[in-house]
């Protein structure tokens, strides 16, 4: 009792310690998963700060609107040109639409099967971002009961965010492709036939290879998703901004800077 | 600082970290709230509160936002510790030697953090976050001064004897 009354801080900090030490393997241990406390913690903590981050981004838009008004007069003439195009490219596509609708019609009278392809998105908002600065990752304020599931991919108006890690109702995180342990298989835009694969860099980039040692990809390309893997074709992921070639792997590597802003993600689009 | 003040400061700061915070965002960084106002706290105070509250907040923000539970909390008892050693040895009411002190125990913070996830086998380039951490260093020590001095006027100090008001 003697040595516990003297050494009485020591004792505390080292049960503190242990017990702090348990949580982090415990949940190393556990990876991705909530439990039911993790779980109800989680999704009251998503309600609590959905209205922070909102508040967060709404001030970033007043404040950004006001010191950046001529940039934004000019992006408001540019978008009215884009709408326009995309107006009639709208027409186009309801004509492929309406020969699309015609060619299932008669698969179905010949009895073939095909696959559906998923094209509903879900919106959500960023409730709250790692903090660490390493992982980029976060949390969105839309889970299972919106029909997200598990590997469900997220983009945003620019691009490949990443896929769903955990679903749960209320709430779901996001793992984004830019972690280590998030890797793409991606194709060249300019040249289909060129595919490799992306992950993390550990420095908030991408970096990868391709398959062919002898593929010619060059600085600049504009890497999409190739289908291959967890995310469907066509998704824009970022631009090569430098090509090496590794002596100890033989391959062809590439450090890829994404389009996504991953440290000012607000809303987010996933597939269902 | 009595418990009915430094509870909702301290819900509002580990709110904020996660959330509002990154509106202020400079290059991707920002400041690291949680440490700075539990080392600023420390400073002004005797109590235990600003450890409890931070360690029962920093588990909760750890499982809303991030992979490993617990290695907030881990740096939170580090730096509790390092600024109980150093309190004894140099007046942390004085601002000039309070805001060096506080940067440091900030950047020991973030040591702990990097090496834990480093430990745990997170492969994050050290040369990119020492980038991080010059940026980081110039905005806690900002954001540093303007909370301790705050809190300076918030909770007076229990050492000045020459008060007019005994209790706050």
């Amino acid at each position: 009792m003697r040595f516990v009354r003297e050494h009485k801080k020591a004792i505390i900090f080292s049960l503190l310690f242990f017990i702090v030490f348990v949580f982090i393997v415990v949940s190393y241990i556990n990876n991705y998963k909530h439990g039911p406390v993790k779980a109800f913690i989680t999704k009251a903590l998503v309600k609590v700060e959905t209205p922070f981050s909102k508040g967060g981004y709404k001030l970033r838009g007043t404040s950004v609107g006001i010191f950046k008004f001529k940039e934004i007069s000019r992006e408001n003439e540019e978008l009215k040109e884009k709408i326009q195009n995309l107006e009639k490219k709208i027409i186009d596509e309801q004509m492929s639409m309406a020969e699309l609708e015609e060619l299932r019609e008669l698969a179905k009278a010949l009895n073939y099967e095909y696959i559906a392809v998923s094209n509903y998105y879900v919106t959500a908002d960023v409730s709250a971002m790692d903090k660490s600065k390493i992982f980029n990752n976060f949390t969105i304020n839309a889970g299972k009961e919106k029909g997200i599931n598990e590997n469900s991919v997220v983009v945003n108006g620019d691009g490949l965010i990443g896929r769903i890690s955990l679903a749960e109702n209320g709430y779901s995180k996001v793992i984004s492709v830019i972690d280590e342990m998030n890797s793409v298989s991606f194709m060249v835009q300019r040249d289909m036939n060129i595919i490799g694969i992306l992950n993390g860099n550990g420095k908030a980039g991408l970096q990868g290879f391709t398959l062919d040692a002898k593929a010619e990809i060059i600085k600049g390309d504009v890497l999409i998703t190739s289908g291959m893997g967890t995310y469907p074709a066509g998704i824009r992921i970022g631009k090569v901004s430098d090509v090496s070639y590794n002596k100890d792997t033989q391959l062809k590597t590439v450090e890829v800077k994404p389009f996504v802003n991953f440290k000012k993600i607000q809303k987010v689009l996933v597939a269902q | 600082m009595k418990l009915r003040f430094s509870i909702p400061i301290f819900v509002i700061v580990f709110l904020m970290q996660a959330t509002f915070l990154n509106t202020f965002s400079i290059f991707g960084v920002t400041p690291n709230l949680p440490a700075i106002f539990l080392i600023s706290y420390e400073f002004r105070n005797k109590d235990n509160n600003g450890l409890i509250l931070s360690l029962l907040l920093s588990l909760l923000l750890d499982i809303n936002s991030g992979f490993l539970v617990g290695v907030t909390a881990l740096a939170i008892l580090v730096i509790h510790f390092f600024i109980l050693g150093l309190k004894e040895s140099f007046n942390v009411e004085n601002v000039v030697v309070a805001v060096p002190i506080g940067v440091l125990a900030t950047i020991i913070f973030d040591i702990v953090y990097f090496f834990t996830y480093k430990f745990f086998g997170v492969n994050y380039q050290i040369i990119y976050w020492v980038k991080i951490e010059i940026i980081q260093i110039i905005y806690n020590s900002l954001v540093f001064t303007l909370v301790y001095l705050a809190f300076g006027k918030l909770g007076k100090s229990k050492k000045d004897r020459y008060r007019a008001w005994g209790k706050y």
